[in-house]
């Protein structure tokens, strides 16, 4: 009796874990499909169009023209890469998958992503407040993914994935940053660039939080099974 | 019975596309007001300053004031306010009886001609308009000695929603003044602003929340400053647009969208007197007015979406 009622407990949280995990893959999905939108706005490569129009006083420099184009378009492709890089069934049925998938995602991100996003975190919108928020999320993004590409080098699985983790939060602070701009104009009505300077910051710190509440969390765990 | 297994999916996919879409474009191309290319050939007048008409040639110059449906024509649930406009009367010309002149109201700039009768009193004036535009009538007005008014009617051609109105106006010279202020009350949009209800100790009242002015609106003038690039950018979209058309407005634009003529019939010193005002504007004023529009155009698409 008592045995049966632990099953269908375990049960239950199994099946929450599932609908979690349902949840999550549909919404990442539906956010990179935004994001896919959004990247499509610059295609073909026009200065004239969306946020660009505005950026009008350095869009006329080379670099930052070249940045913004390697940025919006490779940073859709390290988003979708990562999506698939977290499922155990793909690290344990595709292995070769994951690899490819996760060397596409470093190579990326350390090479085309992160130092344009540099390069335009400099330029920013929103003054030195917001300029040194994006400039940071640039050079620690990069470190974690180098990190987290290191310790997978040499095999040290557990930290691999905690770099990983933290690395996809700033990924992930693409959607972050504009669900954040949503929801305080939504619910505050804040003037732009206000709003702009706060989710520069918001973007990325809260996804950065989440990452470690849950490595601190699996390490906790770990530690008291042991 | 394969197909019904994807339904589902391809339902979940439609609808991410028409949700998606929505996220990302917010347009609304009614907003923005360009000034109206016509041709319009003024007649010269001789500049006459009295302001207290004694004499013929005291009728020469504009007639300012509300242009107001008649009565009669009011439907209970409407409000008066929304249909009048302001108008200017110009008499440009008086050769014994004849008269020659021009009215600017509503974004419309329309020439009559008729006669004019020197009375004991007062000069009392019929006057016609071509007939060619839909919203063409006849006017009849008095203008009487020793005041600085003129009160009279129109009657429309043909069947219009509102085919009389009335007007009082007062004799005032248009003259381009860069320091012209706005007033202290705001512009909302309610088309555009959502409302929300907001519950203030539990009495509920709705706050508009995007499409109404700010402060920021009266800190500025885009005649007199150059406007900075991040005080722009951080500005919300209405503020950009009453900025650039308050450009507009001083320099005597007559208004054809509706809001804007409401918002600017208020401000005491507005006097709509041409349809086409481009050739007049300060290289400032240019400079101040593509600025705005950059920002307006962003503000419009991208303030309140998820994205740009």
């Amino acid at each position: 009796m008592r045995k049966n009622i632990m099953m269908s407990l375990a049960d239950n949280v199994s099946l929450l874990r599932q609908i979690l995990r349902i949840a999550w893959y549909v919404s990442i999905l539906f956010f990179s499909y935004l994001m896919l939108l959004i990247t499509l706005q610059y295609i073909p490569a026009r200065t004239d169009v969306a946020f660009l129009r505005v950026k009008d006083n350095v869009t006329g420099l080379l670099h930052y023209r070249i940045a913004f184009f390697t940025h919006v378009y490779t940073s859709i492709i390290v988003l979708v890469c990562g999506i698939i890089q977290f499922s155990g069934y793909v690290r344990r049925r595709f292995l070769t998958v994951h690899r490819l998938s996760g060397r596409g995602y470093v190579i990326l991100i350390l090479l085309f992503a992160g130092p344009s996003g540099l390069i335009m975190g400099f330029y920013g919108n929103g003054g030195w407040v917001a300029q040194t928020a994006f400039c940071l999320l640039a050079i620690l993004w990069m470190f974690f993914t180098y990190r987290g590409f290191k310790s997978a080098l040499s095999g040290d699985l557990p930290a691999h994935r905690n770099w990983m983790y933290r690395s996809y939060a700033l990924t992930l602070s693409a959607i972050s940053l504009r669900l954040w701009k949503w929801v305080i104009i939504h619910f505050f009505g804040l003037h732009p660039m206000d709003a702009y300077q706060i989710v520069a910051w918001l973007g990325w710190t809260g996804n950065l939080l989440v990452a470690e509440l849950l490595i601190y969390s699996w390490t906790y765990r770990r530690n008291k099974f042991i | 019975m394969k197909l019904l297994r994807y339904l589902p999916l391809m339902l979940l996919a439609a609808c991410f596309q028409a949700c998606g879409d929505g996220m990302i474009k917010n347009k609304q191309t009614d907003s923005v007001e360009n000034t109206v290319q016509q041709v319009v050939q003024p007649v010269e007048r001789k500049v006459n300053h009295v302001l207290q008409v004694e004499y013929t040639e005291d009728l020469i110059g504009d007639w300012v004031g509300m242009f107001e449906p008649d009565t009669a024509y009011m439907k209970a649930d409407e409000e008066g306010g929304s249909l009048s406009h302001k108008i200017t009367i110009s008499i440009d010309q008086i050769n014994g009886t004849e008269v020659k002149g021009h009215s600017v109201v509503a974004g419309n700039y329309r020439p009559f001609t008729g006669t004019v009768e020197d009375e004991e009193k007062k000069f009392v004036f019929t006057v016609a308009e071509p007939g060619d535009d839909q919203f063409d009538g006849k006017f009849d007005f008095t203008i009487p000695k020793g005041d600085s008014l003129l009160i009279g009617g129109w009657k429309s051609y043909k069947e219009i929603k509102i085919p009389a109105r009335n007007y009082k106006l007062n004799k005032r010279f248009f003259k381009y003044d860069p320091q012209r202020r706005l007033e202290d009350f705001p512009y909302v949009n309610w088309k555009k602003s959502k409302q929300q209800e907001q519950d203030y100790d539990g009495e509920k009242s709705m706050e508009e929340a995007f499409y109404s002015t700010t402060e920021d609106v009266r800190k500025y003038n885009a005649s007199t400053q150059e406007l900075k690039r991040e005080k722009v950018a951080n500005m919300k979209k209405a503020d950009i647009y009453i900025l650039r058309n308050s450009i507009f407005a001083r320099h005597g634009f007559s208004f054809k969208n509706k809001d804007l003529m409401t918002y600017f019939d208020m401000q005491e010193w507005y006097m709509p007197v041409s349809i086409n005002i481009e050739k007049n504007l300060t290289a400032l004023e240019k400079k101040n007015i593509s600025l705005l529009m950059k920002y307006e155009k962003h503000a419009e698409e991208y303030y309140d979406v998820f994205g740009r």
